[in-house]
């Protein structure tokens, strides 16, 4: 927990140092450059892996609930 | 007349400051048009539309086939208005196979086998403000002996410079569980998640974020097809997910890392690792080799020797929740055959053992997993 807060201090910190202009954001804008380019893909892999371990989460809230073995 | 007569020197000199300008111009439209997708500080103008087709199997060491998995899938995501947009997706996944040998009551003990269809789907409605959206959505996920509800509602908030963007969300989960083996059984369990964010523009080649997911659940947690359950009631878990995206200018390439910390009190706690990177190699053409590393820490309750079972303690044999790691590795193909239609592939081989978790302590038996997926995506 304090090291998520230390992140996000951290992160806002840098965005005070850093100032990115919107004419500069061309190569974040690419598709591939994406958080999540095909959201399609990554729930179905978040599901698959959710049904095989014992871990879940940190993408999202709520919805996958499934009886799977 | 003089003040309005260009000369050719000021021509140039016009030309010269004009260029960069409309290139910054373009670049500014290009984003636009496409939008930041991770910040998504205004709602899409275009309609996208995919459909894939995923065909999942595994098996155990010794070569036996467990679970096959045919699923095709819908997802789309639009504009409802000039400040509202959808996202709705859909599943259907044809199940047959067995669970893990000795430890189940439906595979090789009983020999009977699983056939079950799962159905399930979502929707989301967003609306933009000035710096702000609100979301709220819901799923539903159908089988013969399992059904979950869920509500979701999200807010994100993003800075004037629209370099930071904040998230929070939480949702309320309702699950119900039956079991073909035994019709008496008709248990419930609630869950509520929160999630805080951040993501973060660093440098106008690289972009983060960081989650923080908070879940707390009550309820039924037992397997109802495996024996030696007795599971605790409740189950509360964190995971904290931090994701950095790196464009390589020289190559038109980007590298995603994530890394994912969980943590609950049954005592499971993981580390995930995934690296992928996406390479555009000409004639529309993308790669994505990919990777990624898993290893936890089995439940405090995880029967680790089946011969001596104890009496009034919490209890599990589920392999999913024994020591092991895991090892992924994939490749995917993205062939963008016009600016409004592609196609894209994967491969990738799961692979789980006791041995990749680096210590060697016994869990599982050796398990692996081929997961194909076949795709279009169209745009208009």
């Amino acid at each position: 927990m304090k090291s998520f807060f230390v992140v996000v201090v951290l992160m806002i910190t840098l965005n005070g140092c850093t100032k990115v202009k919107p004419w500069q954001k061309g190569n974040l804008a690419k598709s591939h450059m994406s958080m999540d380019p095909d959201p399609l893909e990554s729930r179905s892999l978040r599901h698959t892996y959710q049904s095989k371990e014992g871990s879940f989460g940190g993408y999202g809230v709520g919805g996958g609930g499934c009886g799977c073995n | 007349m003089a003040a309005i007569k260009s000369t050719p020197q000021s021509r140039r000199r016009s030309k010269t400051i004009a260029l960069p300008k409309m290139c910054a111009a373009s670049v500014l439209l290009s984003v636009l048009s496409h939008g930041l997708r991770v910040e998504a500080q205004t709602p899409v103008t275009d309609t996208t539309v995919r459909m894939k087709y995923v065909h999942y199997r595994d098996f155990q060491a010794g070569g036996a086939d467990r679970m096959r998995i045919n699923s095709p899938m819908l997802w789309a995501k639009g504009p409802l208005g000039a400040s509202t947009e959808f996202e709705v997706g859909a599943v259907a996944d044809v199940m047959s196979g067995a669970s893990p040998l000795y430890l189940d009551t439906l595979s090789g003990a009983s020999g009977k086998g699983i056939h079950d269809n799962r159905y399930a789907g979502d929707l989301k409605i967003t609306q933009y403000f000035d710096n702000v959206a609100v979301s709220a959505g819901g799923f539903v996920s159908e089988e013969d002996d399992y059904l979950s509800r869920s509500a979701q509602g999200e807010v994100r908030v993003w800075s004037d410079d629209k370099n930071t963007v904040f998230n929070l969300g939480v949702s309320h989960d309702w699950d119900a569980i039956s079991s073909t083996n035994n019709p008496d059984l008709e248990a419930t369990r609630k869950t509520v998640q929160a999630i805080a964010g951040i993501t973060q523009v660093f440098t106008p080649n690289m972009i983060g974020q960081s989650n923080l997911m908070f879940s707390s659940g009550n309820g039924f947690y037992n397997d109802p097809y495996k024996i030696f359950e007795n599971r605790p009631r409740s189950r509360d878990a964190l995971a904290w997910l931090n994701r950095i995206n790196y464009y390589v200018e020289e190559l038109d390439g980007s590298i995603h890392f994530d890394y994912r910390l969980f943590h609950d009190n049954w005592d499971v706690t993981s580390h995930t690792v995934e690296i992928r990177y996406y390479q555009p190699v000409g004639s529309g053409i993308t790669l994505v080799p990919l990777t990624r590393y898993y290893v936890q820490n089995g439940a405090s309750f995880f029967l680790r020797d089946v011969s001596a079972i104890p009496e009034n303690q919490f209890t599990t044999a589920d392999q999913r929740l024994s020591d092991f790691g895991g090892l992924t590795l994939g490749m995917k193909v993205i062939l963008q055959l016009s600016e409004s239609f592609s196609l894209d592939s994967l491969y990738q081989f799961i692979q789980q053992s006791s041995a990749l978790r680096g210590d060697g302590a016994d869990g599982i038996k050796d398990f692996g997993a081929h997961y194909t997926e076949v795709g279009l995506a169209y745009r208009y």
